[in-house]
């Protein structure tokens, strides 16, 4: 009887050893993540993802060196006086690489696999997006060798130069993939900015091939591409955001959570000389109840229901001012330049009488033959406010003037993130010699930069 | 803390609730409080200058300013009640013993407690004469109310360390404030801060307005059965489990700093291991010389885990937490299985009672190795000679009582852990270093992104070799016994998650990626000086040492992160002891090896050390040299007198607090401000071509105020220093005293008790170390293998227990 208690015990465990099934490697694979997901779930985080980090750190330290924004206090208060570290840059590299690029990447694949053009088209656009991004703060980056994890742990980078045309390639590929007859999968309320809608999509690939042209001053290809653009602030392409606190827009959260940023006082300036009535909007009036550098940030960019804009109508309409300017066409460039200065009033909420009152000042409507690239450029830092766009328009042009807070330059670039120091140093230093040189920032200009404006 | 500058910058007056953050304004000396302007941060009005004073008609209608002590207000004493109660018993059949036992504890921070209740019993049943079988199971409920600690903006120690004094953060109360709404809310609902409501939470606020709460119910227990088949041959098994089921929740107040809309999590972990056992054992005298013993096993482990963590943001009813009172909701699962199957064989030998032998070896299989590595073997042998066994003859009857030399060799494997081969997707979530961020899903939709860890399906099992000697000694009739040992271990194919460049799309990867040794040596000497009917002392030294190294890191890998904050981080590097802290340091003259001191007098930097931002350096890592215990006893009768001193020599620790206190003018260094310094070093700069200019030694004068210590590098909060805040974590500590007193059976016998034993101990009664700040025993990343690193952590505890003992 004993023994018989025992054998059984005995008898138990064999099983369990004897049994191969104990050692079961698929327990190694994690039941709460799955191996594979539809399109329709890594589309929405990339778009929110980017979003994140455009109207997040990119926008606050692009914001921060066009004073458009005043970083008063902590780690803002050193990026607005140039004291800008390869680790102040880091989040928003790592996020986007490791993120939503290397999710848009995994979309472009995926897409072909799965016979869905229309998600091809889409991400296409968005992985153009984010190396505009980038390769505009950067100059080289990593593109062509990058999202191959072990195939290429150090990824080359590639020269401005070949970013531009895998920019303008990706885009005029998004267009023809957009344009075919059927999809397998179609993007719908998964895709926040355009819910599916190819032909809003395709526009914004054209404004933003007139914006890459514009850099590289090729108007007449900038201003073709724009014929197919945008054609109200209907069009614009923006992530939402919403009232929930864990869907509530970047610059909403930075300002409640640690609010050491406050209008910036170049845009307050202008914008009061201009007697500006987008004040109220994009700013809160300060101790005194005025406008100033003291004045926290406003509820048109700042509340948490505050969309993040990729690109608009309204920068759209700049752009076409300036090229046509630029070719000698005044009257189309006024007419340009009119229309955006209008369709920003209307976009952020300003009534028609009020906006008709700014326009109809004599230094805002300066006149068809008055009109300069200054005038262009001021009104667009004004109307493109908190776009890193801003930031490469004043390297372009060199409008609106800005005097330095500190020592007698303004960074013409931001550095390269430690992570790529740290893990893929020789790539970088290949391209950038004196990346760890203090003055990098100040001195190094990027391939557009010194080729075509400032040479 | 420096008690001589209030709020403000450059030396200038910053009323409290300003939203200055630091502590550079005007000197105490020649302020006062006006007692009449109304300021909703101080019952005393506002803060005015002397020159103001004397310019009034009135002024004795003033009063002087004092500082506020904020820490001092804070702290409480602690309190820990125990009580235990035990009780065995036992007949020729079976034995048990049961105890319980309740202790409750109240924190030096006040509103923290923590509880424990537990219940023991072990029993034994003689079935047969052949058949034992035996049990025990525990069960144990423990959890409590703490406070937020380390970096996060509703940290205690953040909140409080970062004051000014001119600010009460009790408002008045002291140390009664934590009952006291008004200490750290005004009547709206907003924060009463020393920022007016921005930076870091009060931290009245945090410990009533954001509270944890942890309860865990663990129940670990086993069953054996031993079966006799005759004197030589038995077999054991034995099924052992850990299970418990920890319940945590966090409480976030509408106004938090961290969680300005409010917020409640409840996360709730479970875990169940398994441990079976199947053990035949043979014990034979093979000879009249040769004892042998073999074993042979199997052995079963499963790890099951599981958790639920559910968040909610935005609270809609103030102080109500419950996740339907919450605009947004976030839940995450995780679960696993992990398991290991092994197989081993033990064979010792005793010949002679001088030679003994051992020899084992096992193999391994586990689930978190991919399937075509997953079996490794360990094994080991061990020889021992007592040598004044094998020369009875010659010691015997000389002080020399016992002495044995032993020698160790083994190999020993390790799995993987888990999920390490795959790379699957993972709920999406994006956040930017100074935000909460934002997580999926997202209006309404779903969202998932690839991994951040890139699995690795090639990962082969660590494994670690090493050899040990080792000598025991007992001397003069058992007074003095020595044990001295010497370790070297290797161990291989290391399986580290290393990070890799982001623009491969992931974080980091897992591989087999480098050796680490350790070379040590550890002594233990025991003297009982005085042994009499009366008197007992008995002296324990204990030494140990170890030297760690990073042999190599295989190729394409340069170093490992494995913790950091504000610039300062941990790294494996080869060449260099595990875990070295690494951060920008001074350029130094390759030369000299001294600090270059910026001689442009163009340079704002003109006369201050310059920062190489180029390269982080090692400044050593938190591995002691050596560790000494010395422990002493002195019993008289009934009277009991310990002590034990610990030292540890050497270990470096970054010292976060510090460098953050710079930057906020309330570290006690920065009481001395505005002198004149000379920067030992050598004077230099970088040309135009970026080459280092040295020019003899440092002569040029500089002040040492708020734009070096607050706004230059002469932090490393703000600035990038990490040099000058790696610091000596060495110490000498009373680590305990005690004196316990048993009372003599003359008195015990009026008691109903057998025996009553009173014992007072003391607890971290003194500590000297050049360590500025917290006691250095506490580190940011808790017991995380990034050790080195402190930033606002909580204080050491000193502790006085005073026990009394009875049996029945």
């Amino acid at each position: 009887m004993k023994i018989k208690y025992l054998l059984t015990i005995i008898g138990i465990s064999l099983i369990f050893f004897a049994c191969d099934s104990w050692i079961d490697t698929n327990l190694n694979i994690d039941p709460t993540s799955p191996a594979d997901v539809p399109l329709k779930t890594v589309l929405p985080t990339t778009q929110v993802g980017i979003a994140y980090v455009l109207g997040g750190d990119v926008g606050r330290f692009t914001g921060c060196f066009t004073q458009q924004l005043y970083g008063w206090n902590r780690q803002h208060q050193g990026i607005y006086n140039y004291t800008f570290k390869e680790d102040d840059i880091d989040n928003a590299w790592n996020t986007m690489y490791a993120g939503p690029m290397m999710d848009l990447d995994f979309i472009i694949k995926k897409a072909d696999e799965l016979q869905s053009p229309y998600y091809k088209g889409v991400a296409q656009i968005l992985m153009a997006f984010s190396l505009n991004m980038w390769t505009d703060l950067m100059g080289d980056i990593p593109y062509s060798d990058a999202f191959k994890g072990t195939n290429a742990l150090t990824p080359k980078y590639d020269s401005q130069e070949q970013i531009y045309n895998s920019m303008q390639k990706l885009l005029d590929d998004a267009i023809t993939n957009l344009q075919a007859s059927t999809s397998v999968f179609k993007p719908g309320a998964d895709d926040f900015i355009y819910g599916g809608k190819t032909a809003n999509w395709i526009k914004a690939a054209y404004t933003l091939k007139a914006r890459l042209y514009l850099h590289l001053k090729k108007y007449d290809d900038a201003l073709a591409a724009l014929e197919k653009g945008f054609t109200s602030n209907n069009d614009d392409m923006q992530v939402p955001f919403t009232e929930k606190e864990t869907e509530a827009n970047p610059l909403y959260q930075f300002d409640v959570q640690r609010g050491d940023v406050h209008m910036g006082p170049k845009l307050m300036d202008l914008m009061n000389q201009f007697n500006d009535p987008r004040r109220p909007f994009f700013g809160k009036p300060d101790e005194n109840g005025g406008y100033s550098q003291d004045s926290p940030l406003g509820p048109f960019y700042a509340s948490a229901n505050s969309p993040v804009p990729f690109i608009t109508y309204v920068e759209a309409k700049f752009i076409e001012a300036e090229c046509q300017l630029a070719k000698g066409n005044k009257t189309a460039a006024y007419n340009a330049y009119k229309e955006g200065i209008l369709a920003s009033m209307k976009k952020v909420g300003v009534s028609d009488a009020d906006a008709q009152t700014y326009w109809s000042q004599p230094t805002v409507d300066v006149g068809e033959s008055n009109l300069t690239l200054e005038n262009i450029m001021v009104q667009k830092y004004i109307a493109c406010f908190f776009s890193p766009e801003v930031y490469t328009d004043w390297r372009r042009t060199g409008f609106p003037n800005l005097s330095p807070v500190k020592g007698n330059v303004i960074p013409r670039r931001f550095p390269y993130p430690q992570s790529e120091r740290l893990y893929n140093f020789n790539n970088v230093k290949a391209v950038a010699p004196n990346f760890q040189d203090p003055n990098f920032i100040f001195t190094d200009k990027l391939w557009w930069d010194k080729t075509f404006w400032n040479p | 803390m420096q008690k001589k500058f209030i709020q403000g910058m450059g030396g200038i007056i910053r009323q409290p609730g300003s939203n200055e953050p630091r502590s550079w304004g005007a000197s105490i000396d020649t302020l006062y409080w006006d007692l009449q302007s109304p300021n909703k941060f101080d019952k005393n009005g506002n803060i005015v200058g002397k020159y103001f004073v004397d310019s009034v008609a009135n002024p004795s209608r003033f009063k002087k300013f004092e500082p506020y002590d904020n820490v001092n207000n804070f702290f409480v004493t602690g309190m820990t009640n125990t009580q235990n109660l035990s009780m065995a018993g036992g007949t020729d059949f079976g034995s048990f013993y049961l105890s319980i036992s309740n202790s409750k504890s109240f924190g030096v921070v006040p509103l923290t407690s923590f509880s424990r209740q537990s219940i023991r019993f072990n029993g034994e049943a003689r079935i047969s004469s052949k058949l034992k079988a035996s049990g025990n199971i525990s069960y144990t409920n423990s959890g409590g109310r703490r406070a937020q600690q380390g970096s996060n903006i509703s940290g205690v120690m953040l909140g409080l360390l970062r004051t000014p004094i001119s600010f009460d953060n009790s408002n008045g109360h002291g140390k009664e404030a934590y009952n006291y709404e008004d200490a750290f809310m005004f009547p709206d609902g907003t924060q009463r801060n020393y920022r007016g409501g921005g930076g870091y939470d009060n931290p009245y606020w945090t410990i009533v307005k954001s509270p944890f709460f942890d309860d865990v119910d663990r129940f670990i227990g086993n069953i054996q059965l031993n079966y006799f088949f005759n004197q030589n041959i038995d077999l054991t098994y034995r099924l052992g489990a850990d299970i418990y089921f920890d319940k945590r929740r966090q409480e976030f107040a509408i106004n938090s700093r961290a969680f300005p809309a409010g917020q409640i999590f409840n996360h709730e972990i479970y875990s169940n291991d398994l441990t079976s056992d199947l053990i035949l054992t043979f014990n034979y005298n093979l000879t009249d010389d040769l004892v042998g013993k073999l074993i042979v096993g199997n052995n079963l482990y499963q790890s099951l885990g599981s958790s639920l963590y559910t968040q909610g943001d935005g609270l809609i009813v103030p102080d109500f937490y419950h996740i339907s009172n919450t605009t947004s909701q976030i839940v995450r699962q995780s679960r696993g299985t992990l398991r290991r199957l092994g197989f081993y064989g033990d064979l010792s030998l005793d010949y002679q009672e001088w030679l003994y032998f051992n020899g084992s070896l096992r193999n391994d299989m586990s689930t978190t190795l991919p399937k075509d590595n997953n079996s490794f073997w360990y094994g080991q042998g061990s020889v021992s000679v007592v040598f004044t066994n094998l020369f009875k003859n010659a010691f015997e009857g000389t002080f020399f009582n016992f002495g044995k030399l032993r020698f160790n060799y083994a190999i020993v494997g390790k799995d993987a852990p888990m999920y390490a081969t795959t790379t699957p997707f993972i709920q999406a979530a994006y956040a930017d270093g100074y935000t909460n961020g934002v997580s999926f899903p997202f209006n309404g939709q779903v969202g998932f992104v690839s991994g951040d860890v890139l699995g690795n399906d090639k990962l082969r099992p660590e494994k670690t070799t090493s050899w040990e000697i080792g000598l025991n000694l007992a001397l003069f009739n058992n007074i003095v016994s020595l044990d001295l040992t010497y370790y070297n271990s290797v161990s291989k194919d290391q399986i580290f998650s290393v990070p890799i460049a982001r623009s491969t799309g992931y974080f980091a990867t897992v591989f087999n990626a480098g050796q680490i040794s350790n070379k040590g040596f550890e002594a233990v000497l025991n003297i009982t000086p005085l042994n009499t009917a009366d008197w007992r002392w008995d002296i324990n030294l204990n030494f140990s040492t170890n030297k760690n190294m990073v042999d190599e890191l295989y190729e394409g890998i340069d170093n490992i992160f494995l913790g950091g904050f504000e610039g300062s981080s941990v790294r494996i590097v080869a060449g260099k002891p595990y875990g070295s802290i690494f951060g920008f340091g001074w350029v130094r003259d390759p030369q000299t090896g001294e600090v270059v001191i910026n001689d442009d007098p163009n340079s704002e930097e003109y006369g201050f050390p310059i920062l190489d931002m180029n390269n982080e350096k090692a400044f050593g890592s938190s591995n002691p040299d050596w560790l000494l215990g010395f422990r002493n006893s002195i019993s008289w009768k009934d009277l009991t007198l310990s002590f034990l001193i610990d030292i540890k020599k050497g270990g470096k620790m970054w010292n976060g607090t510090r460098s953050a206190l710079y930057y906020f003018g309330t570290h006690k260094e920065t009481e001395n401000r505005n002198y004149k310094k000379v920067f030992t070093g050598v004077k230099g700069h970088f040309d135009e071509n970026g080459n280092l200019v040295v020019s003899g030694k440092n002569d040029i004068q500089v002040t040492i105020d708020q734009n070096w210590l607050a706004l230059g590098n002469g932090n490393g909060f703000f600035g990038s220093n990490t040099e000058d805040f790696v610091e000596d974590a060495g110490w000498v500590r009373l680590r305990e005293l005690s004196l316990s007193y048993k009372l003599p059976k003359s008195i015990v016998g009026y008691t109903p008790f057998s025996n009553v034993v009173l014992t007072f101990t003391g607890r971290n009664l003194w500590l000297s170390t050049k360590y500025k700040g917290v006691d250095p025993e506490t580190n940011l990343m808790g017991a995380y293998s990034a050790q080195g690193l402190e930033y606002f952590n909580m204080p050491g505890v000193r502790s006085y227990n005073f026990t009394i003992t009875v049996d029945f």
